[in-house]
């Protein structure tokens, strides 16, 4: 069975569904959109499930060739990285949708926008084609230009034009690097191209052409991650965006740059990812630092956030290339903390957002006394962002930490100082908006959670504990993959991993004699 | 009889979860006493294990629960020594009883429930702070504490004060935590894994003394924050505003400490780093002496005992500076009861006072509240470091450790030793300013003895500030002997000679009477000393350390991050992007002025286009 | 007696009986009755049926080179050439000649009595245009190439009562004869050079080059120029785009459809024929003209069409940019044509869907077209909007769109070729485009804020729209179905 492809069909299909349902009955979009947008989440789960652990290879490969003279064919496949990003994704685009009730101009579009979204994404994190995977990554575009542009707030023409041409941009250089990429490895398997990843594994890539390819492929990552300074039009996006074209854009569609960085960057031109790998790092720390202190001072709660997202890419971006398999493994659980904890956040804006239609801090202050529940659930999330231990967001942070300081030790500390600033701009704006006395009337009037807000927070929350008390099941899916990653590096370079730990001989604690006069001191 | 340990943290961590999410219909007092009988069960069954420690019935071991970071080796397991045991004891003991407290010192607050629920919470944490194996969960269990002081101390969080002292507790403690973490990373680095046992074994091999001290220094970093030392213990005094059982809890007997536990710890690899222990040891006397002077100044109750702790930590880090760790455990340890004593004692005499902590506006309590009067005069003594009470044989002990490091040492040794005689005249202080005089109440305040569960804990605590120091009298170091096994692998001071002891101690009891005489004369008399300007103004406002820090880095700061957030994020880098955009539209504006419409031009550009066309074939061509 | 075959003109026979019989009928049954449209699209089917036959033809080894004189001694050569190429060039035009109609068809109704001969151009205009693709003699081709002019230059000013019609007629018919011109003086050049003027047979160009060398290649040189500036003209590369916005403006939308995609399709294949087929020996030499023209295409169409504010103008525009990517693809030489024709295949489907949907919104004798007139379009009428969304999204080359895979074909063999440059130029124009088509997009979704009264659609454009956007998004999904019959349209 082709559960790879069902998977990505399975919300092309629920957009069909939806697009044809009657016009007339509006009401019914919702709850049926919301209703097929769990077939994914069921075929993931499907595949999460039949996923072997030990097996750092690709599984369950799909490989049907659509066009031998270019080399163009439907490959999917996924592995331990692609796994929890497609499993993300599915979890993801329901609460989403769910999150959508507020919605109701021009709601079917909307939903059958969503949905074909959600297939683009995973096509993103499925792909081993490239020019399949340069499809879906290209794709995702138009559903989210058309989510801000149509349904998000004051100034969505310029922030959806701004989201599109930047991406774009990268997506250009990317197209032309890809083209080269699939021309060099047509030679090398004697096609005219071939943009077969496998294909491409097989090929040594000179080192010049590394350098402009891995440049070609990473500005358009860096883009995505956004990584300093290609972020600025991650702010304006998130903030005009509908509230759940942010969940799902900080979410997952931030992902994709990172995805794409580990997949390919790395995997394909080794040896400039050894050259360029301390340059990368820099920018992602830059970013945690600098995106950090832009949060500090944001009036509007939503920039706020939409800048932390542009610190906490930073340090996977810094994990990744710090090309130790802890970094690595750091990184890639810290994408999907970050997704689940920034979710949160963007959901819970959303929520008080319908209820206020502001979003500007001092608009607020005293939530906490008339909202409880979502002063609780706030304060969760925000900590879960801010890498508390025991929630999830601490795993992949502490991870990164102790990876990246083998490699960067200075970059390391500077980094570290991120775990300072973003208890500062979290805790004050949390001080800010939920504590004190309240000063606004329309606070007032507040009303807290309803039972569909909070069934729409649970699972995250569920999942930001779990996830933090018990993460080894995610790291030994994560681990084979990344080191076959770590492995094709350290063989086709001459790059080594740093080693650590040595261990000299154990002193032997002795209690002997202590334990006679114990009795001595007996009762006391 | 160790196979149920795990249950020490689950309880308090079930007592959370059904007061979170049931506290409201369980109600009042039931929530109070689901919570303190949970952490009573908790001390219990910590309490044969601990005995079986203290009979020398077993040896340290590790207990291995689930992988939690694999390739960290960072497990969730526990390693329960005596050093580990002793905390849990003070954690669920004290805990218990200031829950118990809390029962009726919370009455009437609408969110009764939830009150527990932080305690509890806070308790599970500080359990996983002390009975982690690895220094990872250690670290876990480190912010956590951070995350329910946070909680606790802006529990009235519509009182802006409180919500701000909380943000400021937690801030201040990321700072340190900044320092703990880089400390992980060289750990993790040099060893390989952060579990105890293994890099305390390996550590006199491998370490060099540049890494040891790199390490030490910044895991001192981390214990500044939490244990309140210069130059990060600012935050303890705001962290008054929470109520009073949580500063006698958390800001007093537990969390405070969790430094001084923490580099008892790792005493190991403080010893490895001589140079380390000296900045230790001038920071923690420094800070004792430093907050000592404040305290005289403080005329808010809970301040003057918030100082107090400062300064008692100060004593503690400096015992933990002159490698003696057992006197500077012995020390939190004493200081745990007689403080939690105190505040509880403060407590009630705010309970009593209706919510007043200024000590001008009392006097004359003792006839009012004999209980609270006579524990309090317990604890005062103790920690003034009076012959018997527990305070004087701690104290005594970290005073004689340093004493016999000889040399300069003995500036340090002065120090304290000055900062215990403020501390005799400031509790003195307190004392006879809450207790003796004629009453200084505001009008229709009825002083009245508290409840029996607020008292039960304060006689408690009371006996046990009297009796403990006994267990480790230079005559019986069983304390010392039942921490052995934990600093198995450290060196230890050897005891001072008993006619040294005997001097240093006539010594210091000396100087602590004196200061107790000095402050009674001052204070104990008809009308109060007036104590304004100068010293005692600049005193009262903490010598203004907070407003400097507010010019020197937050405002900076802020202005930094405006900058970037005003000029280089929209201006400087956007204004780049989207530059190119506007350059791309204005290049096709001028292409559009091309577009004449008169055929005259288009022909033009034709025959242009083409001569142009021909030239380039001939070139390429090599047509000429 | 193979040169009497009817078959390799049988296209250009049955598009002119067709136009005949349309005049026929308009003079003897009166300007009453109104069939002129049925028979034309009838004639136009035929004809695509045509080059069908002529391809299964080929397929089965049935081409060849036919119509060669032995009296005239210049024009000892064949006349007409039946290969994959031309056969392909038949049906395509076939079926955009009857889209194009569909789309023209409200303005032909419209036109009441002098329909026929609107009709009848169109049918005459693409007989030309076929031949531009499916003769080897130069000759031919400029005859081709003025009978299809000819008939624009009316076509363009048939609303003589519309004055900027009149004006861009004049324009086009102007400019246009100074283009063809030069292309014929080329092509004088190229027989003074190589004493020939076909590409296949007897001493034909190709022999030339294959025997001998040239040392002194300056005419040769200029004549392939000035051929060139023809052919740039009429498929408005830049520089010699100019005429295109205005001429598309001021032409009833009805019509620009068949100018816009027709002259591209003939255009194209007579450069490939031309300089694939005959010159391929110099593509040292005109690779790198084509190689800068297409970049210079790119940048001009792009940037212009950026800060347009008439969606006619921007779609001119557009169109010198897609010039550019289409000329991009004959830089890999022969392998680069599939590309080509899957890219001005897929392109003409396009552009006429989006011309009709002019017609629609702004009326089909409208010269010109707001963009502001989109606006609030999908309230109006879902249908169209949603398709106008669907062809824009096609020419923008977004993937799954079949403008992304006629890009990436003509990308991949401009790289082959080893013009890198001109493939990152393609994709960072590309960008630009994104900002012009996205922003149509957002206009058709966003509220309108004056008038949301419903557009009626006939059924002839609903049909040209619908079939347009669908094959946008088929060949975008499924881009082998034509990518495997295009392999081998190729010229002999």
């Amino acid at each position: 069975m082709p559960i790879l492809a069902i998977l990505i069909a399975l919300p092309l299909v629920a957009a069909l569904i939806v697009g044809l349902l009657p016009h007339r009955r509006t009401e019914l979009v919702f709850p049926v959109a919301l209703g097929l947008s769990f077939m994914p989440l069921v075929a993931a789960g499907y595949v999460l499930w039949n996923f072997v652990p030990g097996d750092g290879s690709f599984q369950f490969a799909e490989n049907l060739v659509l066009n031998e003279t270019i080399g163009f064919g439907w490959r999917v496949a996924i592995d331990g990285i692609s796994l929890f990003m497609v499993v993300l994704t599915a979890l993801l685009f329901p609460i989403a949708i769910a999150a959508s009730r507020s919605v109701t101009d021009k709601v079917k579009p909307y939903m059958v926008l969503m949905l074909i979204l959600e297939a683009g994404v995973l096509g993103v994190f499925l792909a081993l084609d490239l020019l399949l995977f340069f499809g879906f990554f290209e794709i995702v575009l138009v559903p989210m230009f058309m989510l801000i542009a149509l349904w998000g707030s004051d100034n969505r023409a310029y922030a959806s034009m701004k989201f599109v041409l930047f991406t774009a941009t990268g997506s250009a250089f990317l197209l032309a690097s890809i083209i080269v990429l699939g021309l060099i490895t047509g030679d090398a398997v004697g096609t005219l191209a071939s943009f077969s990843f496998h294909d491409m594994l097989g090929v040594e890539f000179v080192r010049s052409t590394q350098m402009w390819l891995f440049a070609g492929f990473a500005i358009a990552f860096a883009i995505k991650v956004p990584l300093f300074p290609f972020h600025t039009w991650l702010p304006d996006a998130h903030t005009d965006a509908p509230t759940a074209g942010s969940v799902l854009l900080a979410g997952i569609l931030l992902k994709m740059g990172t995805y794409g960085l580990l997949r390919f960057n790395l995997t394909l031109f080794p040896d400039a990812t050894v050259s360029f790998a301390f340059w990368m790092a820099l920018l992602g720390v830059i970013g945690i630092v600098y995106g950090a202190a832009v949060a500090i001072v944001q009036p509007d709660i939503k920039r706020l956030v939409a800048y932390s997202s542009v610190s906490h890419m930073g340090f996977i971006v810094l994990g990744i290339f710090a090309l130790t398999t802890q970094g690595l493994q750091g990184s890639v659980f810290q994408m999907i903390s970050h997704g689940l904890a920034t979710g949160a956040l963007f959901l819970l804006i959303g929520m008080i957002y319908d209820r206020m239609h502001t979003r500007k801090i001092s608009d607020f202050g005293g939530v906490a006394t008339v909202m409880p529940v979502y002063a609780g659930i706030f304060l969760f999330a925000a900590f879960a962002s801010a890498g508390l231990p025991g929630l999830a967001g601490f795993i992949g942070e502490f991870t990164i930490f102790m990876g990246s300081y083998l490699s960067f030790p200075v970059l390391a500390i500077i980094a570290g100082s991120g775990v300072i600033l973003v208890a500062i701009y979290l805790l004050w704006a949390y001080e800010r908006v939920f504590t004190g006395p309240i000063t606004n009337p329309k606070v007032e009037a507040l009303k807290d959670l309803n039972f569909r807000e909070i069934a729409i927070m649970a699972p995250l929350v569920l999942l930001i504990i779990g996830l933090g008390v018990y993460p080894k099941p995610v790291f030994d899916r994560i681990e084979p993959s990344v080191d076959l990653i770590l492995e094709r590096i350290t063989t086709q370079t001459d790059y080594q991993v740093p080693d650590f730990g040595t261990t000299g001989e154990v002193v032997e604690p002795h209690y002997g004699e202590l334990e006679v006069e114990h009795h001595e001191g007996g009762e006391g | 009889m160790t196979d149920y340990l795990w249950l020490i943290v689950a309880l308090p961590l079930i007592g959370f979860l059904i007061n979170l999410f049931f506290g409201k219909r369980i109600g009042e007092p039931l929530a109070g006493w689901l919570g303190f009988s949970l952490i009573g069960i908790s001390w219990l069954i910590a309490l044969t294990p601990t005995l079986d420690f203290l009979f020398g019935n077993a040896n340290p071991e590790t207990i291995f629960y689930f992988e939690w970071i694999p390739m960290l080796g960072a497990d969730a397991a526990i390693l329960w020594d005596p050093l580990a045991a002793l905390l849990v004891m003070i954690v669920t003991g004290v805990g218990a009883l200031i829950h118990l407290y809390s029962i009726g010192y919370m009455h009437g607050d609408p969110r009764y429930a939830r009150f527990f629920a932080y305690m509890n919470l806070f308790i599970a944490s500080m359990l996983i702070l002390v009975l982690a194996s690895n220094f990872a969960l250690m670290f876990v269990g480190w912010e956590l504490v951070g995350l329910s002081s946070y909680l606790l101390i802006s529990f009235w969080f519509t009182k802006p004060s409180a919500a701000a002292a909380g943000k400021k507790a937690f801030i201040l403690n990321r700072i340190g935590d900044w320092g703990f973490l880089v400390a992980l990373m060289i750990i993790f680095a040099t060893f390989g894994t952060f579990d105890f046992v293994t890099i305390f074994t390996t550590a006199p091999a491998i370490l060099t003394a540049g890494a040891a001290t790199a390490i030490t220094l910044l895991l001192f970093v981390g214990a500044t924050g939490k244990s309140a030392q210069i130059p990060l213990y600012v935050w303890l005094p705001d962290a008054m505003e929470g109520p009073t059982p949580v500063s006698a809890l958390i800001h007093a007997a537990t969390m405070v400490t969790a430094g001084v536990f923490m580099m008892a710890r790792s005493a190991v690899l403080f010893q490895l780093a001589p140079s380390t222990g000296v900045v230790v040891a001038i920071v923690g006397a420094a800070t004792a002496l430093f907050a000592a002077v404040i305290a005289v100044t403080q005329m808010d109750i809970k301040k003057v005992l918030a100082y107090s702790t400062i300064s008692q930590l100060g004593y503690m880090v400096l015992g933990i500076g002159v490698g003696a760790y057992t006197a500077g455990v012995f020390h939190l340890t004493t200081h745990a009861f007689f403080k939690a004593l105190l505040f509880l004692g403060a407590g009630s005499v705010i309970h009593a006072m209706a919510g007043r902590q200024d000590m001008r506006e009392m006097g004359g309590l003792r006839k009012k509240m004999p209980i609270t009067f006579i524990t309090m005069t317990v604890g005062w003594l103790a920690i003034s470091g009076i012959f018997p009470f527990s305070g004087f044989w701690s104290k005594d002990e970290i005073l004689a450790a340093t004493f016999d490091r000889g040399g300069l040492w003995l500036i340090l040794w002065g120090i304290a030793l000055l900062a215990a005689l403020l501390t005799a005249f400031y509790m003195t202080r307190l004392w006879v300013m809450t207790f003796f005089g004629k009453p200084r109440w505001e009008e229709g305040t009825h002083p009245h003895e508290s409840p029996w569960t607020m008292t039960v804990p304060l006689i408690i605590l009371a006996l046990f500030s009297l009796t403990f120091g006994w267990f480790n009298t230079p005559a019986r170091l069983a304390f010392e002997h039942f921490l052995a096994p934990s600093f198995a692998l450290v060196a230890h001071p050897e005891a001072p000679s008993l006619q040294s002891f005997l001097m240093l101690a006539t010594l210091a009891l000396v100087v602590a009477i004196a200061g107790i005489v000095w402050s009674w004369n001052r204070y104990h008399r008809a009308d109060l000393p007036v104590e304004e300007g100068g010293f005692w103004k600049d005193g009262l406002n903490a010598f203004y350390v907070d407003d400097f820090y507010g010019r020197v880095f937050v405002a900076p700061g802020k202005k930094v991050s405006e900058w970037f957030a005003d000029t280089v994020d929209p201006k400087v880098i956007d204004g780049a992007a989207t530059g190119i955009a506007h350059g791309v539209e204005s290049f096709g504006d001028e292409l559009k002025t091309t577009q004449s419409g008169r055929v005259r031009g288009y022909a033009a550009g034709v025959a242009i286009g083409g001569i142009l066309l021909m030239l380039a074939f001939l070139v390429i061509g090599g047509g000429i | 007696m193979q040169n009497a075959a009817f078959l390799p003109v049988a296209f250009e026979v049955v598009l002119l009986g067709g136009a005949l019989i349309v005049l026929l009928v308009a003079v003897v049954a009166g300007r009453s009755v109104k069939i002129w449209g049925p028979i034309a699209a009838l004639t136009f089917l035929i004809a695509a049926g045509v080059g069908i036959v002529q391809w299964v033809d080929v397929a089965n080894g049935g081409g060849g080179l036919f119509f060669s004189t032995q009296n005239l001694e210049i024009m000892r050569s064949p006349m007409v050439v039946l290969d994959g190429y031309s056969a392909f060039a038949a049906i395509l035009l076939g079926l955009v000649g009857f889209f194009a109609l569909l789309g023209a068809w409200d303005l032909i109704s419209r036109l009441g009595q002098r329909s026929a001969e609107f009709v009848a151009l169109m049918l005459l205009s693409v007989a030309g245009l076929h031949m531009m693709a499916a003769s080897p003699n130069l000759i031919v081709i400029f005859i081709g190439l003025e009978t299809a002019s000819i008939s624009f230059y009316i076509l363009a000013g048939f609303l003589r009562d519309r004055a900027n019609s009149e004006e861009s007629a004049l324009k086009y018919f102007l400019l246009g004869s100074l283009a063809s011109a030069l292309f014929l003086y080329g092509v004088a050049l190229l027989f003074g050079a190589t004493g020939s003027l076909t590409i296949y047979g007897a001493n034909s160009i190709r022999d030339f080059f294959a025997s001998t060398i040239v040392t002194e290649p300056g005419i040769l040189l200029i004549g392939m120029a000035l051929i060139l500036v023809g052919l740039f003209f009429k498929i408005s590369a830049a520089p010699f785009h100019q005429w295109a916005p205005d001429v598309y403006q001021g032409a009833p939308s009805g019509a620009v459809a068949l100018m816009a995609a027709g002259v591209k399709i003939a255009g194209f294949a007579a450069l490939g024929r031309i300089f694939i087929g005959g010159l391929i020996s110099q593509i040292d030499t005109w690779a790198p003209v084509f190689a800068v023209i297409a970049v210079i295409s790119m940048i001009v169409g792009t940037t212009l069409a950026l800060v347009q504010t008439d969606l006619k103008r921007l779609l001119a525009y557009s169109g010198v940019a897609h010039t550019g990517y289409l000329l991009a693809a004959l830089l890999g030489g022969l392998e680069g044509i599939p590309g080509m024709w899957f890219y001005v295949a897929t392109y003409s489907f396009m552009i006429i869907g989006t011309f009709t949907v002019v017609s629609v919104v702004w009326g089909p004798g409208s010269t010109s077209a707001p963009i502001s007139g989109v606006r609030g379009l999908a309230r109006r009428s879902p249908e169209v909007g949603w398709l106008l969304a669907i062809l824009m999204f096609g020419m923008s080359g977004m993937p799954f769109f079949a403008g992304f895979v006629g890009k990436i074909l003509s990308f991949v063999s401009a790289d082959s070729g080893g013009y890198l440059w001109v493939v990152i130029v393609g994709t960072l124009t590309t960008v630009i485009g994104f900002a012009f088509y996205f922003k149509v997009v957002a206009l058709i979704f966003s509220k309108s804020d004056s008038d949301d009264e419903p557009i009626e659609v006939s059924l002839p454009s609903r049909a040209a729209i619908i079939v347009a956007s669908a094959v946008t998004i088929v060949l975008g999904i499924a881009p082998w179905l034509l990518i495997d019959v295009v392999r081998d349209a190729l010229p002999l």
